[in-house]
Formats: structure tokens, C-alpha cells, sequence
């Protein structure tokens, strides 16, 4: 292995201890003893599962959805296309209170879509757990595309046309060269996206509303009790951390690009 | 460049404010200035209040407006305001304040519903309707506390964080019914009451609290005849 | 029987390709060429990578591309085995010669054996040698069945092993026409029965190994087999090149001229000959090239041009790289032809 330079473990030592401070504030604040009482607590299991399956949920169509979202972006050379990724990135930089606002005016009761919706469906976004999906999906839908796209652009497309004139199908291209190469990618782009979704709140509270056992995840559920109940926010926010980090770590070799 | 602009223009402004100082007041050295942090449902109230006050004591005022949780939860992290003002008084006990001011005014529950639906014809007992979307206030919170005293167990369809939240789920329509302050609907003409409702307690009990000096003479203050006149008028009860 | 027809253009960045090609059925065909000079794209042209910008193609009889039709690579029955392989790196050997769907499982394990792969097949292709992957590559390409075979420089870089292997079959096998491209003449001498010479997008000399020996086209054909080629003004018993230097010639020829000078004609000496009636240049040396029991000494003066000299010659002289030397050649030697 090379020797890093001092300056640089200097600058990233700072950098570590700057990021770990708020998580050792964190720990030193929990209330330990009293822990298992507020863990075991309804409103807690429930957000808990909620977000489980809010931010599952999510990653799964993101999944889904994002594929074809990053091949197109990647493959395209119409100039519209620059456009068209700005918008998809949006999400990363709109505040999430206004993302769900503008979904709100999307997918609301009055919105142009929902309003559809709610007509002819009988079908209302807002105050369901469907909904939570929607607004956990529309901000973490970048995070996926940017990782899958960048991959789907390092693929070298003579790769592909060679295996074109061995007489193989498009599909059987995709499925079978293309899918494969970018798996590592896909985890990658997954793990982020699904943390988000984990963490998302400011969207979901606008657009989806607080309903404990439907709508309201652990970030919601937090961010009330810090207001009425901080020993309870604390031991949410406990329960986020391990979840995340339950889930992150076992994958870490999987997200990030093996040396 | 800019930077240099920014400078002359900031002194031009001071100059100007000294001027102005001189002549309206012969401007004392030392300027008094109080910190005010009051719950958001007193916005306009209080800013129409801190208006008079301004003009009868002298004395320069900030104020912040914000959830009496969220306020609490920040004096409780050492944020230095010399009066609180609450719709909670039990948020103040384990504040570092000395004077109390409890009940100086009230603000009543009621069940609103969007203008545009003038042709929906709302009763009481729609609250408990599950084909209704319903938003109130989240328990834990003020509004959501009273709300839940006054009205019952509503079948909510969310919980805000607080009563402005549920305010513009109505005033947009994504809600049939929601339950706001009185005090709002004179501020929203996009809302409108669901039915014809006495103005009845439980209500929220707002209180003030300071840590003296000029602090006490702003909480005397809410108690005054002008204070009391401008609470009348904002829809407050006394 | 004509198994591959190529007439028509291609507009690149720089110049604009124009070729005339056919390949019969049964042969193999060398594309050479400098670097840049547009034997890849004819590949890519072939296998449906690029389109042709005017003129038509046709494999087989069947038009596959021309202005009007464009078949799409897959369904070209074309092989292409690029220069850097395109290997599945992800996949094992035995599952990339097998990737094609015209390929038969007979076939994959006769070509397993053929190309010396039996003990790698289950290896990721990712973790085979250079020469492994060449072997592969083709593999995979023969395995699809193609009815023309593209083989971009394919014994660049590789292991001697691979190198014979990959020579083996591509002396041994018949049925598909090939096009090959290469920098090597000696490969290209040795593996086909035509050879083609491309030059800036244009094909400058067709013919035989043989005929281009004799006859080179161009300096760069020149080159290839050899020979140092000078283009001059004559003018009876004596020549000038482009660049002012006189050659004394056997013949007396009036006009513009191709000078053929044969490296093994040019004798070097360390001082200046004297009182022989040939011709005389001073020059550096660029490059020392041992092959053999012969010594190539590429050298730059007045002219470029290669000199051949023994192995005992070279020690004697005691020649190094930079050294200055008198290159000297008969009049006789030189073979001249009229423009």
C-alpha cells in the first residue's frame, strides 16, 4: 500500500470526526435505561415497519423505473436529452418540502393528475401509504439513476455490437452482457436510493400527510416526538441508525466498486 | 467591487437611520431591544401588538414566530428569549423564567371546510366519517390537544405538526374537513366554517412568561386595554 | 464464387474511404495499411457497425447495404473479431464461444479443441492472457457460423502459441471467406493469397504477395516487402528526387520515374568511398533491426531508406544507433520504371 501523505490523514481526520461528532451526541444523549420501555412502544414498531416497507417499496420501483430511465439517458444523443436528465435530477436539489408540494399540485386531490385520478378511479394519493411510496420514490430516483447511468455509459458499446453480429437479440444482449456488467452499479444506485427513502421526510409529510400506521415513518415520527417526546425521538432515531446500518454494511462490498 | 458598493450603500442607510433617530427621539445611547418568541397562531396578533409597544415603551423588538414546542425545545437548548409566549402554559416549568402571565387570551377550535364547497353540506358527525379526508392537528401539540378535548376522537386522515399545516390541507382542497383555530379563518378566505358552531371552550389558553426587566413590562403589557382591543379584534377571546 | 462485394464510400473525419473489394469464397484477403488509413472501418463497415455514406455491399449476392437497404449486423452472418477482443469478460470462455445463438454445441467443443482451450473453458474470460482471449475471440466469431470472418489485427501482442494456433486455422480452414487486417507483412505474405493496400481511405495496389514484391504501387507498398522506393525526375543517365538528391542510373530514361533501391544492394562504410562511379549518400542511423543472419539499418540523410547487410558485415563495421555512415549502391541495382 502507498503512504498517505500526513496532510491528507490530517484533512481526513478532521473530515471523520466532523461526521461522527453528531452520532456520538446522539449516543451520549440516549436514554439507555429506559430504552427497551419507548423501543417496545406501539407508534415506534409501527413507523418502524412503515418505513421498512415505505422505503422497500420505493427502492423496488426505482428498480424498476430506473433502468430504462438511465439506459435511455445514457444511449440518446438528442440534445433534449440534457434537459430531460436536468429534470430527472431534480429531486436532489428541489427541498423536499417543495417536491412534495409539487406533487401535491401532481398527484393531489386538485392536482391534474390526481384529479384524474380521483375521478375516474376513485384513487387518492395523499394520506395513504401509496403515497408515502410516491414521495419516497421521486426523491430517491436520482440517486439510482445517476449511479446506473454513469454505468451504462462505461460500457463499452462495441461490447455489444459484437455480440450483435454473433446474432444475438437485443434482449438477449441487455439481459445477458449489459444487465450483468452494471450489476455492481445497480446495488450501488439500490443501496443509495432505498437510504434515502429511509431517511426521507420532508416530502412525504407535505404530499402523503403523518397518520401513524399509514403514513407516518420514522422520520415523521421523530421529528414529532422531538417536539413533544425527545427521550422517544432519540430512541427513533437509534432505530434508524441501526436499520441503516443493518442493511448498508452486510452489502458495502456489493455498493461500493471493488478495488 | 460589489463588496465596496454593499459598504457605501450600508453607510448611506446608517446615516439615514441616525437622522432619523435624532430627530424623532434625540436617540438614546443605549438602545433597549427585547427578544420575543411567540406561538405561531399569535403571529398577526402579536406582531399588531409589538407594533403599539414599540411605539409606547421605546424599546426595539424582535420576535419568532414557530410551534410553542419547537420554541420550548429550543430555550430548553439555551436559545435566550426575554419573554415566551405559549399556547401550553406547562411548557414554561422547566423554563428559567420568573413572571407569568396566564390566560390572556384564548383562541377557539372550529370545524372548517373549503370555500369551493359550498354544495357540500358537512354536520358534526362527519368528523367521525371514514369517506371524509380529515386533517387536525398532531397530539402533543397545542391545537392537536384541544382539538382532541373539544372534539373527541376524530377520524383523521393525518396529523399535522401544526394548525397552519392543517390550514392549507383545506385552503388546497386535499382535505374535506379540517379543525384550525378560529383565529385562522379570518386570515384564509379560501376556508370557511363547516357548519354553523358556537364559539365554546376547551379552548387554547395562551400564556406569557419573562425573565424581567423590560421582558415584564411587555407581559403587563399583553394585559393592557390596547392589547386586549387588538385580541378582540384578530378573534380571540378574553 | 464471390462470397463478399464491396463497392462504395464512407465519409470519416479526416478523408473519405473509398473502396472497391471482393473476396471469393474460399480465400483469404490481407487489408494493409498504415495507421489511420481506414482498414478497421472497413471491418466495421462489413459488419454492419457503419453505414456506407454512398455505393452498396453485398454478401453473398444479397445487397446488405446501400442506400436504400441497411440489414442490421445481427442478422449479417458476419463474424468480427475486434482488435481488443470484446471479450464477455463476465461470462466463462466455453459460454462466449457458445454466446451466439447459431452456434451448436458440436461445433463449440471441436473449436474448444481446435483453439487449445480445453483447460480454460471454465475460466472467466476476464482472467484469460491476451492470447487466450485472441483464441477465444475467434472462437467465438467461427462459432456463429459467419460466412465472412473480419479479423482485426489479430496476432498483435500475442504469445507465440497463440500466435501459431490462431495461424493454423487460418491456413487450414476453408469455406469462409476472410478479411484480415494487419500491419505485418510477413503475416499477411504468409496467411493469404491477395493482398490489399490501403492508404489515407484509398486501396493504392491489389495483387499477390509476389506482384507486390516486384512491383510496388507506392513507397509505402515499398515498404512492406522491403524496398526503398524513390519517386525521381530522370533525365537520361541521371534521376533527382523531390528532395534534390541525384542518382546516377545503368540506363538512360527520360521522365518522371520509380526508383527501386534493394536494401541488400546498399553496401556501408564508416569513411567515404572513393573512385567507384556509384552512387554515394552520407546518412544517420535510425534503427538497427537484427533477423536472421541479416541485419536491417533503417537510415536517414538525404533519403530514408533501408539497408541489408550480414551479420559479419554489421560486427565488423561495428555500427551503432546515431552513428553516421556512407551508404553507397551500382546503378545496375536500381531498378527504374517509367510513371
Amino acid at each position: 500500500m502507498n503512504r498517505i501523505p500526513k496532510t491528507i490523514v490530517l484533512i481526513a481526520t478532521i473530515a471523520i470526526l466532523f461526521l461522527m461528532s453528531p452520532l456520538i451526541g446522539l449516543l451520549q444523549r440516549m436514554p439507555w435505561s429506559g430504552l427497551t420501555n419507548l423501543l417496545g412502544s406501539d407508534i415506534i414498531l409501527d413507523a418502524f415497519l412503515l418505513s421498512l416497507f415505505v422505503s422497500f417499496s420505493a427502492a423496488l420501483v426505482v428498480f424498476i423505473f430506473g433502468i430504462p430511465i438511465a439506459w435511455v439517458l445514457a444511449r440518446s444523443n438528442f440534445s433534449f436529452m440534457k434537459l430531460l436528465r436536468s429534470v430527472v435530477l431534480l429531486p436532489m436539489v428541489l427541498p423536499p418540502v417543495v417536491g412534495g408540494t409539487a406533487l401535491l399540485f401532481a398527484f393531489g386531490r386538485q392536482g391534474f393528475l390526481g384529479k384524474w385520478l380521483n375521478d375516474w378511479f376513485g384513487l387518492t394519493l395523499p394520506f395513504t401509504t401509496a403515497g408515502s411510496v410516491v414521495a419516497a420514490v421521486f426523491v430517491s430516483f436520482p440517486f439510482f439513476i445517476v449511479a446506473v447511468e454513469s454505468a451504462f455509459r462505461s460500457i463499452n458499446e462495441d461490447l455489444e455490437r459484437t455480440a450483435e453480429t454473433l446474432g444475438a437479440s437485443s434482449s438477449k444482449i441487455f439481459l445477458k452482457i449489459t444487465l450483468p456488467r452494471i450489476f455492481p452499479s445497480i446495488l450501488a444506485g439500490l443501496a443509495l436510493s432505498w437510504a434515502r427513502a429511509l431517511g426521507e421526510f420532508g416530502a412525504t409529510i407535505t404530499f402523503a400527510g403523518n397518520m401513524p400506521g399509514e403514513t407516518q415513518t420514522l422520520p415523521l415520527a421523530i421529528f414529532l416526538a422531538l417536539e413533544t417526546n425527545p427521550e422517544a425521538a432519540l430512541a427513533l432515531s437509534l432505530v434508524m441508525i441501526v436499520t441503516s446500518l443493518a442493511i448498508l454494511v452486510p452489502f458495502r462490498d456489493q455498493w461500493l466498486p471493488s478495488r | 467591487m460589489w463588496l465596496s458598493n454593499a459598504r457605501k450603500a450600508l453607510n448611506k442607510t446608517f446615516s439615514i437611520l441616525v437622522i432619523f433617530c435624532l430627530a424623532s427621539f434625540g436617540c438614546s445611547k443605549e438602545e433597549k431591544e427585547i427578544n420575543v418568541y411567540a406561538a405561531s397562531s399569535l403571529t398577526e396578533a402579536i406582531s399588531a401588538v409589538i407594533k403599539n409597544y414599540e411605539e409606547i415603551y421605546e424599546v426595539k423588538t424582535k420576535v419568532v414566530f414557530a410551534g410553542s414546542n419547537h420554541l420550548a425545545a429550543q430555550l430548553r437548548d439555551g436559545a435566550d428569549a426575554d419573554v415566551f409566549i405559549t399556547a401550553n402554559a406547562a411548557l414554561i416549568e422547566d423554563l428559567d423564567f420568573q413572571e407569568i402571565l396566564e390566560g390572556f387570551a384564548y383562541n377557539s377550535l372550529i370545524a372548517v371546510k373549503p370555500v369551493e364547497f359550498v354544495n357540500k353540506i358537512f354536520e358534526p358527525n362527519d368528523l367521525n366519517r371514514d369517506e371524509n379526508l380529515i386533517a387536525i392537528c398532531s397530539e402533543g401539540v397545542p391545537c392537536g390537544d384541544t382539538t382532541k378535548a373539544k372534539f373527541g376522537n376524530v377520524k383523521a386522515d393525518t396529523y399535522e405538526m401544526s394548525v397552519k399545516a392543517v390550514l392549507a390541507r383545506v385552503a388546497s382542497m386535499e382535505v374535506d374537513l379540517g379543525i384550525v383555530y378560529l383565529t385562522d379563518l379570518q386570515n384564509e378566505p379560501k376556508v370557511t366554517a363547516a357548519w354553523p358552531q358556537e364559539i365554546t371552550c376547551p379552548c387554547v389558553s395562551y400564556a406569557a412568561a419573562s425573565k424581567g426587566g423590560e421582558g415584564n413590562d411587555f407581559i403587563d403589557f399583553l394585559d393592557s386595554d390596547t392589547a386586549e382591543e387588538i385580541f378582540s379584534k384578530y378573534g380571540f377571546s378574553l | 464464387m464471390t462470397m463478399l462485394e464491396l463497392n462504395g464510400s464512407l465519409d470519416l473525419e479526416h478523408f473519405t474511404l473509398k473502396v472497391k473489394l471482393e473476396i471469393k469464397k474460399n480465400e483469404t484477403v490481407c487489408l494493409l495499411g498504415p495507421n489511420g488509413s481506414g482498414k478497421s472501418t472497413i471491418l466495421k463497415l462489413i459488419g454492419g457497425l457503419n453505414k456506407l455514406t454512398a455505393g452498396d455491399l453485398r454478401i453473398n449476392t444479397k445487397v446488405i447495404d446501400s442506400g436504400k437497404t441497411f440489414i442490421h449486423s445481427r442478422f449479417r452472418n458476419v463474424g468480427w473479431v475486434p482488435q481488443n477482443q470484446m471479450l464477455f469478460d463476465h461470462l466463462t470462455v466455453k459460454q462466449n464461444i457458445e454466446f451466439s445463438p447459431n452456434s451448436s454445441k458440436k461445433e463449440v467443443s471441436k473449436l474448444i479443441e481446435l483453439f487449445d482451450l480445453q483447460h480454460i473453458q471454465n475460466k472467466k474470460a476476464g482472467n484469460c492472457s491476451g492470447g487466450e482471449s485472441q483464441r477465444v475471440a475467434i472462437s467465438r466469431a467461427i462459432a456463429s457460423k459467419p460466412q465472412v470472418l473480419l479479423l482485426d489485427e489479430p496476432s498483435t501482442g500475442l504469445d507465440e502459441k497463440s500466435k501459431q494456433i490462431i495461424y493454423q486455422y487460418l491456413k487450414t480452414q476453408r469455406g469462409v471467406a476472410t478479411l484480415l487486417v494487419t500491419h505485418d507483412p510477413v503475416e499477411a505474405a504468409s496467411l493469404s493469397q491477395r493482398l490489399i493496400i490501403l492508404e489515407k481511405g484509398e486501396i493504392t495496389q491489389v495483387g499477390t504477395p509476389d506482384e507486390i514484391k516486384t512491383s510496388p504501387a507506392t513507397p509505402y507498398s515499398a515498404s512492406l516487402v522491403g524496398l526503398n522506393f524513390v519517386p525521381a525526375l530522370a533525365n537520361g543517365l541521371v534521376a533527382v528526387t523531390d528532395k534534390g538528391v541525384e542518382l546516377i542510373l545503368s540506363e538512360s530514361i527520360q521522365g518522371q520515374v520509380n526508383i527501386v533501391i534493394p536494401p541488400k544492394s546498399i553496401a556501408l562504410y564508416k569513411e567515404k568511398p572513393v573512385g567507384s562511379p556509384r552512387n554515394v549518400l552520407m546518412a544517420k542511423i535510425l534503427e538497427i533491426h537484427h533477423f536472421g543472419e541479416n541485419v536491417r539499418i533503417n537510415l536517414d540523410g538525404q533519403l530514408n531508406f533501408i539497408a541489408e547487410i550480414t551479420n559479419n558485415a554489421f560486427e565488423v563495421l561495428n555500427l551503432h544507433k546515431g552513428d553516421e555512415v556512407w551508404a553507397a549502391f551500382k546503378a545496375t541495382e536500381l531498378i527504374t520504371t517509367p510513371t
